[in-house]
Formats: C-alpha cells, sequence, structure tokens
C-alpha cells in the first residue's frame, strides 16, 4: 500500500471517529496555544519595561547614596546622606568629567497636599530646572522651576497630571495657591502625562518643588539622586567609572569596598528587569512545556483504545495481505495527523490570543508590542510532532504485531 | 497445489497443552473444491487458518504451490496472503462504515504488483462478478447478510488468488442467501478456482466434490465424489 492510500486510510479512521479525535488533540492545542501565549505575553511585558527604560534614556545614569544594597531589604541606600549638592556641581565641571553632557539632583519625599477642603496625597520631589531635559518631562500648563527658584528656595509648586485633575478638575489651577505642612505654594505649571516608571513611581502623582525648598522643609541637607546624562551611549561605562573615581575622591574613599554611594546605568537595569522576564519566560514556558506532554500521553491513551478497539481490523487487513510495517505506518499517520492537526489550531489559536492581549495592553495605554517569536512556533510546532511520533509509535508498534488470527478473534 | 505434511498445531493455555492437530497429512490439486468438515473442537478451523497462512503449525510442512511456507517470515507471508489466498469468513468481516467497494478494494491496495490506476477497474470487475454492483457505494451496515457475505466473496477474489478459503461461509446467513452464496462457488469453481471451505453443515459440504472428515486433530476420512 503506498503512503497516499496510507494516509487516505488514516484520515479516514480518524473522520470516522470525529470526536474521539476531537477530544485527543484538544490536549495538543491547549498546551500548544499555551506555550505560544506565555512566550508572547512575557515577550510583550518585556517590551513595556524595555520600552519605558528607553524612554527614560539609554545614557542616563543614577548616583544614589549608599553602597550597592545586598538583597531587597538592604536599606543602606535610603538612610545615607552622603551625597550633597555640591558632588552634583562637582560632577557636573566639564572638566572633571569631559563624557557627562547633563545632570541633575534631586530630593524626594512625599507630602499632604490641602486646597480648600480637600487633601491629596503626593510623592514630593524637590528639584532643578535640569529635571526636565533628563527625564524628557515638560509642564504643558505654566512653567517649571527655575534655577533662581531652585537656589533661593522659593514657594512654588508644579503638579502632576493626576494631582491636578484630582484636586481641580477640568479648572484652571495655575495661580492657586495650595498648602503642605501650613506653608503655602503657589502654583506655577501642571505637567504632562508620563505614566508609571519602572519601580513603580507614577510620574503623575508626583509634585515638584525647588530642592532647596524641598530641603529645608525636610532639613536635611543631603540628595536623594543624581541623574545623569552621557554624551553619547557608547561612553556610559566611562563616565561612570570617571563618576565613582570623582565621588571616591571627594569623599575620600580608597578601598571601593567603602564606598558611600553607588552607580546604575541604565544597562544595568534593563539587564536585571530583561533576566526577571527571562526567567519567568522559562519558568511559564515549562509549566506550558508540560501541559503539551499531558497532551501527548491523552494521544497515546486514545490510540491504544483504538488499537484495542480496531483488533479486528487490523486482523482483518492482516488477512487480506496488510504487511506489519503497513499497519505501523498507518496507525502512527493517525497519530502524526492528529498532532499536526492540534498544532495548527493551537498555534493559531495561541497567536490570536496573544495579539488579543496587546490589543486590550495597548487600549489601557501601555506600550505593549505584540512579538511572537518564530523560534515560539517551530518550538510548539516541534514538540508536538514529536510527541505524536513518540506517543504515536508505542500503540502503532503494539497494533503492527498482533498475530493476524488473534486480532480476528479479538471481542 | 496444496500438500500438507505431518502438520501438528499445539496450544499453551496456562500450563495446559491442547493438540489442535496431531499429524496431518494431505494434498488438493489445482481446481479441487474441498470441504473439510467435522464437529466442533475437531481442529477444522485451526487446519483453515493454517491454510489460511494466518497462523503457523507448530510442527510440519505446508507447501503452497511448491513454496516451503515455513521457511517465510511475516512479510512474506502477508504477500502470499495478499495475492494467494481469498479468505471468507464466516461473520464477513468488512470494514465498517466503510463502502462496499472500498472494502473490495482493499487486498488491492496491499498488492504490490497492481498499478495504482487499475485498482478501481479490477474491484468493479469482482463486484459485478458476484453480482452486487448496484450496491458499490453503499455502506457496509446498509446491506443484508447475504449482500455482506458476496462482497467479502468479492474481495477475496479480487487479486485472482490460486485459493479460496471458506470458514463456515453460510454460518450467518438463511437458507436462501445459503445456496446463493454455494452456487457462487459451484460457479467459481467451474472456472477452475481452486476452493475450500470449512462447514459443519452436510448439505453445504455437499456441494463440494471432495470432503476431508476431522476428528480430534486427525483426519477420519476423505472421500472423493
Amino acid at each position: 500500500m503506498n503512503l497516499l492510500n496510507t494516509f487516505k486510510t488514516a484520515i479516514g479512521a480518524l473522520i470516522a471517529n470525529k470526536k474521539r479525535a476531537g477530544l485527543t488533540i484538544l490536549g495538543i492545542i491547549i498546551g500548544i496555544a499555551a506555550v505560544i501565549i506565555i512566550i508572547s505575553v512575557s515577550q510583550g511585558a518585556q517590551s513595556i519595561i524595555l520600552n519605558q527604560v528607553k524612554a527614560l534614556g539609554a545614557k542616563t545614569i543614577l548616583v544614589e547614596p549608599g553602597r550597592e544594597p545586598k538583597g531587597p531589604s538592604d536599606a543602606s541606600e535610603i538612610l545615607s546622606n552622603s551625597l550633597k549638592l555640591a558632588d552634583y556641581e562637582v560632577l557636573l565641571q566639564k572638566n572633571n568629567n569631559p563624557y557627562i553632557d547633563n545632570a541633575t539632583a534631586f530630593v524626594m519625599s512625599s507630602a499632604h497636599i490641602l486646597y480648600q477642603n480637600k487633601e491629596e496625597r503626593a510623592s514630593l520631589a524637590g528639584v532643578m530646572p535640569s529635571y526636565q531635559a533628563i527625564n524628557n518631562f515638560y509642564p504643558v500648563e505654566g512653567r517649571f522651576i527655575t534655577d533662581d527658584e531652585s537656589k533661593t528656595g522659593a514657594n512654588v509648586i508644579v503638579l502632576g497630571d493626576t494631582i491636578k485633575n484630582d484636586i481641580f478638575g477640568l479648572s484652571n489651577a495655575i495661580g492657586e495657591t495650595v498648602r503642605i505642612k501650613n506653608k503655602r505654594f503657589r502654583i506655577i505649571g501642571v505637567m504632562d502625562r508620563k505614566g508609571a516608571a519602572v519601580g513603580g513611581l507614577d510620574y503623575d502623582k508626583q509634585v515638584f518643588v525647588p530642592i532647596k525648598t524641598a530641603q529645608d522643609m525636610l532639613g536635611i541637607k543631603h540628595v536623594n539622586i543624581i541623574m545623569l546624562t552621557a554624551t553619547e551611549t557608547e561612553y556610559i561605562q566611562t563616565a561612570a567609572d570617571d563618576i565613582k573615581r570623582i565621588l571616591r575622591q571627594r569623599h575620600g574613599i580608597i578601598n571601593p569596598d567603602n564606598d558611600d554611594f553607588h552607580v546604575i546605568t541604565q544597562e544595568d537595569i534593563a539587564n536585571t528587569l530583561s533576566l526577571i522576564t527571562s526567567v519567568l519566560t522559562i519558568l511559564l514556558g515549562s509549566v506550558a512545556a508540560i501541559s503539551l506532554i499531558v497532551g501527548g500521553i491523552g494521544i497515546m491513551n486514545i490510540m491504544l483504545v483504538s488499537v484495542a478497539e480496531r483488533t479486528q481490523e487490523i486482523g482483518l487487513r492482516k488477512s487480506v495481505g496488510a504487511t506489519n510495517k503497513n499497519i505501523l505506518l498507518q496507525f502512527l499517520l493517525e497519530a502524526i495527523i492528529l498532532t499536526l492537526l492540534g498544532g495548527i489550531i493551537g498555534i493559531i489559536i495561541g497567536i490570536s490570543f496573544s495579539a488579543f492581549i496587546a490589543f486590550i495592553m495597548n487600549q489601557l495605554d501601555y506600550s505593549w508590542d505584540l512579538i511572537i517569536p518564530i523560534y515560539s512556533l517551530f518550538l510548539s510546532s516541534g514538540v508536538a510532532s514529536f510527541i505524536g511520533l513518540v506517543f504515536g509509535i508505542y500503540p502503532a508498534k503494539a497494533a503492527s504485531k498482533l498475530n493476524p488470527i488473534d486480532a480476528l478473534r479479538y471481542e | 497445489m496444496i500438500k500438507i505434511e505431518n502438520i501438528i498445531k499445539e496450544y499453551q493455555d496456562e500450563d495446559i497443552n491442547t493438540v489442535a492437530l496431531n499429524g496431518i497429512n494431505f494434498k488438493i490439486d489445482d481446481g479441487e473444491f474441498v470441504a473439510i468438515t467435522g464437529p466442533s473442537g475437531s481442529g477444522k478451523s485451526t487446519m483453515m487458518h493454517i491454510l489460511g497462512l494466518l497462523d503457523r503449525p507448530t510442527k510440519g510442512k505446508f507447501y503452497l504451490d511448491d513454496r516451503d511456507t515455513s521457511k517465510y517470515n511475516d512479510e512474506q507471508l502477508a504477500l502470499l496472503r495478499n495475492q494467494k489466498v481469498g479468505f471468507i469468513f464466516q461473520a464477513f468481516n468488512l470494514l465498517k462504515k466503510t463502502s462496499i467497494f472500498d472494502n473490495v478494494r482493499l487486498p488491492l491496495q496491499y498488492n504490490p504488483d497492481i498499478k495504482q490506476g487499475d485498482i478501481d477497474y479490477l474491484a468493479g470487475l469482482a463486484i459485478e462478478a458476484v453480482g452486487i454492483t448496484h450496491r458499490k457505494n453503499h455502506l457496509t451496515n446498509q446491506l443484508s447478510g447475504g449482500e455482506q457475505q458476496r462482497a467479502a466473496i468479492a474481495r477475496a477474489l479480487v487479486n485472482s488468488p490460486s485459493l479460496i478459503l471458506a470458514d463456515e461461509p453460510t454460518g450467518n446467513l438463511d437458507t436462501k442467501n445459503s445456496m446463493q452464496t454455494m452456487d457462487i462457488f459451484t460457479d467459481l469453481n467451474k472456472k477452475g478456482q481452486t476452493i475450500i471451505i470449512v462447514t459443519h453443515e452436510p448439505d453445504i459440504a455437499a456441494y463440494a466434490k471432495r470432503n476431508i472428515q476431522m476428528k480430534d486433530g486427525k483426519i477420519i476420512d476423505d472421500i472423493k465424489t
């Protein structure tokens, strides 16, 4: 019997048992769709993170006080007051640090904002004008804090988009006065919408005051973060090394283990976050792969039932001249057709569902890229065919080895 | 031509040894019409399975057209079954949910010497020979018992085998259909076809020209009429 006839026979047998075949491939469909969806969703999540890191600017370098945290509960960086405005000024000087283009320092805290009888909780940032360019974040109404105001500590405030809307709704806020800790602040501007950043900070829930004003209110002399941008992406590492050298010199540190600050580049952040999502992808992918194997065992089970149910048919085929090879091929083809069919349907469902998730996420204003790596299609369909072969061979072999007369007599 | 030499068939079932055939010898020439008869348990069905190459004897030799079949492996036996033997069963053994045409095509599809383009033509001829052309495209379960047995005969004939074996071919049929089936065998035999049937009904055995009677795994009589 040639391959075409065997193929037709296998298809015929599957059509004759539609329900059973349908239930069998369901396992494979779910497994394959799950693999594709999981890979696509984790790639999409990664794209959100990477897009945000990109939005921050690939040339950005952060300097935070305290040595590099050794773990999530290491609070040394928050408690440290080692970074001063003077450090920022020195770092900005071109002759010290030729690869630095721009820099800003700021203080972070939280505050209750009072307006008439309304009270709103916000993140308070004490900033200087360079904050805007480095964060690519500008006011849509009014103006930002000037250099003069940040040095003298004027009582002016710029509101984030969410805070403005919560307090004032659609009415004008510029020129109004709000109170923080019994101090009166004149609203001079409202920031553009920016959304949430990596690490959970919501840019739109911030209010901005001059850095000196914030330091005076909090009773501190230090700054929480110095943010710098390198002149070119390729100089980031050199610039970071220069920063470390300058700060160690200023702080009198000889052994780098005693650093009272740490430097973070965007690359570090991107790498860390990519690592997290990659680990998640592998983890969830393995779970999906297990479901593929379960689907494969389902195929084997059904094929075994099918062989048992069709023992008489096998006997008859043998009695009219089918060889062991003919029978083996027929049952193997049935298993392969089942898995391939399941594979194709699974891929279609997987891609559609991934596209649906991407659509929803974009509707929710996340910059979610629809990524369906080709390898995920090959991986899932490859695994499915492999499973079809592996789990199909055993029942097919069992069928082919039946003695014709025993098979014919089988009840 | 068939030559059976000292065939012994034993079954081993949970340490109990059953002898189904105990030293059988006979020869059947081309063109003979033979009935193998005997009570149940006489070994006639086992004999039939060995003649049909569906089962191997424990000892002894079976020559089919001068070929020593004991030396054949599974694949070679499958080819011999396909080209040399047409088997007809008591329960017809047609494929369910399958058309008569496809059932009759089956042995041709397994025959490596038949061209793909000839399959439909040859299957059509065989179906015509048993007079059920009008039922060609019907499914197995849409046919009466007599029609099903004719389809099974067409399937047995389709590869022009040198030997037709029928195991209780009328066992599931009424008298009228039994007679029609036996008439088909008689006609085929007249055209030179070698036929061996196994039956326990004397009036069916009477259609044959030679009657081999078996009892307890042995031949007790061999009568030519």
